[in-house]
């Protein structure tokens, strides 16, 4: 008889754990994120912040804070920071991390066993480990039944600022970036982008978006399967698929997407 | 020399039409749900994570136009079937079993090469029904290519009527 492999999320986790101060400023922050090519970052355990569970700052934070037009190098960690995050002990099963990921909304959880952290676990790596035991009910659906259609365009001659601006005030953390007479493709740009851009001291109000798309991604018909589109963001390291058929775009697919549906059915 | 360019030719030719006939008969098996997924559709379907993350251009234009590339692969497949007919043994072509044993070979080369090498079986799982639907599709291409083979043998060795 096959019997699921009952995978925990310490298996799973990174171990390496960025930590940032919360004085620190948000561009220094995304520098050091930008260095390591991850999302989030933990922060130092403070007398001043308040809460058993550590604090988190993520791209997504950058994303905000460029989008409210704020300067990232004279902004604080301690003003954008989530405090007390969402964790998961180290033996909860990949569903339930899933689910918790899911249900707040966000692509990164850390793994917290009362007393102290001992890693983060985010889609990426759930997805990876999916992909990896093909031991998910529903991997084999259409791409059509977890995809958004509501995609957000941006066009490659706006600023990083107003993209960061309509994807903040959207929830997204990527849009589509239309084609130019440079590229005949759409592309994406993600909060990877952005977070690179700040990393480097970039202006957001100078700096287009066809200069940012996304330097990996790809396309899919809304018939393929999720766990192809799965396999291709785990290979290709990226994390946004455009959906296009006979008529066009139809929609984007994340791994934040694939996470919510395959942990819905 | 020049014959054997004709023969080419025609098969080439003839092979394509027989394959055309196979996507009305797997339209039709599709339809009554007797077969789920083409195997190019499978392959597209479930397995070219690779062609994906290669290439993006090329998956772009496959995503667009999906339904009418893989017909026109499954029609060159076919074409090209048929040239590998048309360079048959006169003496075999002459036989009145040649049509279904033509069928058979591709059946069995369906079967036996291509579901494993393109891992079609890991795409899908192939019901019965599936392979016997197979199984009539490539009979249905092979009739086609042997059904007036006067077109690839010579005037004195045409079969009898």
């Amino acid at each position: 008889m096959k019997t699921e492999k009952a995978t925990a999320v310490r298996d799973v986790m990174s171990t390496d754990v960025l930590t940032v101060d919360p004085g620190d400023s948000i561009r220094e922050a995304a520098l050091r994120m930008s260095g390591r090519n991850v999302g989030a970052a933990i922060l130092r355990r403070d007398p001043g912040i308040s809460g058993s569970r550590p604090g988190i700052v993520t791209e997504r934070d950058v994303l905000r804070l460029v989008g409210a037009g704020q300067d990232p190098s004279h902004q604080r960690v301690a003003d954008w920071f989530t405090p007390d995050a969402f964790t998961a002990p180290p033996n909860s099963s990949l569903r339930q991390a899933a689910k918790v990921m899911s249900s707040g909304g966000f692509r990164h959880l850390v793994v917290f066993d009362g007393r102290e952290t001992l890693g983060v676990v985010s889609v990426r790596d759930l997805v990876r480990s999916w992909v990896k035991e093909r031991n998910l009910p529903g991997l084999d659906a259409p791409i059509e039944e977890a995809m958004r259609t509501d995609v957000l365009a941006v066009g490659p001659q706006d600023t990083l600022r107003e993209a960061a601006l309509r994807m903040s005030e959207r929830n997204l953390d990527a849009a589509m970036v239309e084609p130019d007479e440079a590229r005949r493709l759409p592309g994406v740009i993600s909060a990877r982008e952005l977070l690179r851009s700040v990393a480097a001291g970039q202006d957001p109000d100078a700096e287009r978006v066809a200069d940012h798309r996304a330097p990996a991604m790809t396309f899919s018909a809304p018939s393929w399967s999720l766990s192809q589109a799965a396999e291709a963001m785990t290979k290709g390291g990226f994390q946004h698929i455009l959906v296009v058929d006979v008529g066009g775009i139809r929609g984007t697919i994340s791994m934040r997407d694939l996470v919510l549906d395959l942990t819905n059915r | 020399m020049k014959g054997a360019i004709r023969r080419i030719a025609w098969g080439f030719v003839r092979g394509g039409v027989a394959a055309m006939a196979m996507t009305g008969m797997r339209q039709m098996t599709k339809g009554f749900g007797l077969v789920e997924q083409s195997p190019p559709d499978a392959i597209i379907k479930q397995r070219a994570s690779g062609l994906l993350v290669r290439s993006p251009r090329l998956a772009f234009l496959v995503a667009r136009r999906e339904t009418a590339l893989i017909e026109l692969a499954h029609w060159f497949y076919g074409a090209v079937g048929g040239v590998g007919f048309a360079m048959l043994p006169r003496l075999v072509l002459r036989s009145r079993w040649v049509g279904l044993g033509y069928g058979v070979l591709t059946t069995l080369m369906f079967e036996l090469g291509i579901v494993p090498i393109l891992g079609l079986d890991k795409a899908k799982k192939i019901r019965p029904i599936e392979r016997l639907a197979f199984t009539a599709d490539h009979l249905l291409y092979s009739l086609i290519l042997a059904g007036g083979r006067e077109w690839v043998l010579p005037e004195k060795g045409r079969p009898r009527r």
